[in-house]
């Protein structure tokens, strides 16, 4: 599989830094991301570790006091004439983003209801960006706001084409925001947080559309949530962020049932699951994130670690290679460790979750 | 019905209508006949989507809002009418509340020690005030904030630590009954769990009841005892925890159940969540009565459906 596979992201050191007026906060302290076509990367992390920072570069979406200190986004896309093309995203202007906003990135926002515009109709709202990036007009662009709708699976079309936003129920709102972002068919969708303000049946919904859409029309997704459920339905690979850093990446299966970083297992073990026993209690990540304002050094993770080694106050981890996919930046992998067993807990969940999964597949 | 029948219930709920009217001249039936009872020292977990009424129900509960019809008795004292001053200002320190957006329910301008002695200083105005400050100082410890922090303000704390301090704040008169309503969805999930445990440590320390509001019932599976499925206004479904997870009848509570993702990506990716629609499956809620399935578990069906489900 892996030779057929063309990248279409190719994010290499990323850095974000935010001006307060308290200092300086590092937002995103060296961020690589690579993404592939087809394949759905998850992004999971606490709110402020930076997640979100980062894949708005990709947009080139950033507040006034926002400063990028260095990094490359390289973006391939197939451009007019149907060659493929690479560019520098961190290097494009305005213009030039703009033409492949829209066109070749989509992305989907955390709240419906302020990503769309209360004024206007959801088929004008719909047929802004198809205006803007091709030739439809009129009756065919009229038959290509249904088909959008159609595809997202909302009913009762004609009707709510002439709607407002707000006649329409959370559920159907993101679903009409997802139809905008997939009106161009673009090769990347980004999702941040798509599901967050939505209610559990329909979160379940939305996810099982963003799944069918990437089948049917064979995009590549980013999806940030800090939910581990939501990744393990829609993920191919994990990417575990932690203070402005990716401590672990993988694909699902690695990162689930074979995670290495303490961070990684902190999350997993503090998710509820819905067989487990009640009686224990939960287990609990103590602390909380650093402060981003101060210089970090280290392993930012080391003051919440219970498995901390001393050199995690010293000196940053590097990338340990754990598989061909799979690496974490845990001195813990270091072949001078000592060794280290999972914790219990979380060893009994991943061997429970193995067989569940085997019984499934049987 | 309950297994401890001897024991006084701490709070129940008696066919609990809450009707808006809304403009137009229509009604909005927020809560339709609900009831439920809450016994010292649990847990009882409301869930359902939003719109479902389950908030509504909460500040019914704590008179925030006056209630259409119904009955509410708190330690066997109807509290749903008009109150005497006296039991209405012991009703107050009997009961508090946390609420969600942890910023929103805290007064930038005051400092956290200002906030979390709010009740003591409308209770017991002349407190000596190293006393009022000693008292909030233990708050602060059990619910894991630094005592180093009480003159700070809200603003300079993070979610979780916000958190901390609204529920010190609702603990401070150790009330006999604690209304969450949904107090940890706006936390990431391991602050998420902190806050559940500090909430269960606390529990088991002073006996207080929860009321535990959520629409996650993942997280409401781990700390209640009890829980009852709200949809549309009504409790479709209710009964010991367990029951409910391990048997659920109401196809609402199963769609439900099912929405929930698990952590398990082999399992997830092929797993298709069911799908629950009331007009579909033709269930008027109103046309149901509470059929018992098994000893603390009931169901609110028709007979026929009752009959269907079962089988």
């Amino acid at each position: 599989m892996d030779h057929q596979r063309s990248r279409i992201v190719r994010m290499r050191n990323l850095r974000v830094s935010f001006k307060t007026a308290n200092g300086i906060v590092h937002a995103v302290r060296g961020v690589n991301l690579d993404v592939y076509r087809g394949e759905t990367v998850a992004i999971v992390g606490e709110s402020g570790s930076g997640k979100s920072v980062t894949v708005k570069q990709i947009m080139g979406i950033r507040s006034h006091n926002e400063i990028v200190e260095d990094g490359t986004i390289e973006f391939t896309y197939a451009d007019k004439e149907g060659q493929p093309k690479t560019v520098d995203l961190m290097k494009l202007n305005d213009r030039e983003l703009t033409e492949l906003k829209g066109s070749h990135i989509a992305m989907v926002f955390q709240d419906p209801l302020t990503s769309l515009d209360p004024t206007m109709t959801i088929e004008r709202q719909l047929a802004e960006s198809l205006m803007q990036h091709t030739v439809l007009r009129g009756d065919a662009l009229h038959a290509r706001c249904v088909e959008l709708l159609d595809m997202v699976g909302i009913t009762d079309i004609e009707a709510r084409l002439k709607s407002y936003p707000h006649q329409l129920s959370g559920g159907m709102r993101q679903r009409v925001v997802i139809a905008i972002a997939l009106s161009c068919n673009p090769d990347l969708l980004i999702c941040d947080e798509p599901t967050t303000a939505l209610d559990v049946t329909i979160q379940a919904r939305i996810l099982e559309l963003i799944l069918e859409i990437q089948k049917k029309l064979g995009i590549s997704v980013i999806f940030i949530t800090h939910n581990l459920g939501v990744v393990a339905k829609v993920a191919d690979f994990v990417n575990v962020m932690y203070a402005g850093k990716i401590v672990e990446a993988g694909t699902a299966e690695e990162v689930f049932f074979d995670p290495r970083h303490p961070y990684t297992w902190g999350l997993l073990s503090s998710m509820p699951s819905v067989n487990a026993d009640r009686s224990s209690c939960l287990y609990t990540i103590k602390g909380n994130p650093p402060n981003m304002l101060n210089e970090i050094t280290g392993d930012a993770f080391a003051p919440r670690n219970p498995y901390a080694l001393d050199i995690d106050f010293v000196k940053e981890p590097p990338a340990f290679p754990v598989s061909e996919t799979h690496w974490a930046s845990t001195w813990l992998l270091d072949p001078r460790a000592p060794h280290v067993e999972l914790p219990k807990q979380l060893h009994a969940r991943i061997e429970a979750m193995k067989e569940e999964g085997e019984e499934t597949e049987a | 019905m309950n297994d401890g029948a001897e024991v006084q219930p701490l709070l129940e709920v008696c066919n609990l209508k809450q009707y808006f009217p809304i403009p137009g001249g229509n009604i909005v039936k927020a809560v339709d006949d609900i009831s439920f009872t809450i016994y010292p020292g649990e847990t009882f977990g409301l869930v359902g989507e939003s719109g479902s009424g389950k908030s509504t129900t909460g500040r019914a509960v704590i008179r925030l809002d006056d209630i259409t019809s119904g009955v509410i008795r708190f330690e066997g004292m109807d509290i749903s009418g008009k109150l005497s001053n006296d039991a209405e200002r012991r009703l107050r320190s009997d009961m508090s509340m946390v609420f969600q957006d942890p910023m929103a329910s805290l007064n930038p301008y005051h400092k956290v020690i200002d906030t979390i002695a709010t009740g003591l200083d409308a209770h017991y105005p002349h407190m000596d005030r190293h006393e009022r400050a000693e008292k909030v100082y233990r708050m602060m410890d059990r619910v894991g904030l630094s005592r180093s922090q009480a003159n700070r303000y809200p603003s300079q704390f993070s979610g979780g630590q916000r958190q901390r301090v609204g529920l010190a704040r609702a603990l401070i008169m150790n009330p006999k009954l604690l209304i969450a309503d949904e107090a940890i969805s706006a936390l990431d999930v391991s602050i998420q769990a902190q806050v559940v445990n500090l909430m269960k440590d606390i529990q088991q320390e002073t006996g207080t009841a929860y009321l535990f509001i959520a629409h996650d019932l993942s997280m409401v599976r781990y700390i209640s005892q009890h829980i009852a499925v709200m949809h549309l206004g009504h409790i479709v479904e209710q009964g010991a925890t367990d029951k409910i997870f391990g048997n659920p009848i109401h196809p609402y509570t199963k769609s439900l159940i099912s929405a929930i993702p698990r952590l398990n990506p082999r399992l997830e990716r092929n797993r298709k969540p069911l799908v629950y629609s009331r007009e579909a499956l033709g269930i008027e809620y109103g046309q149901g009565t509470y059929h018992v399935v098994e000893q603390d578990h009931s169901v609110l069906a028709t007979d026929e459906e009752f009959d269907s489900w079962m089988n």
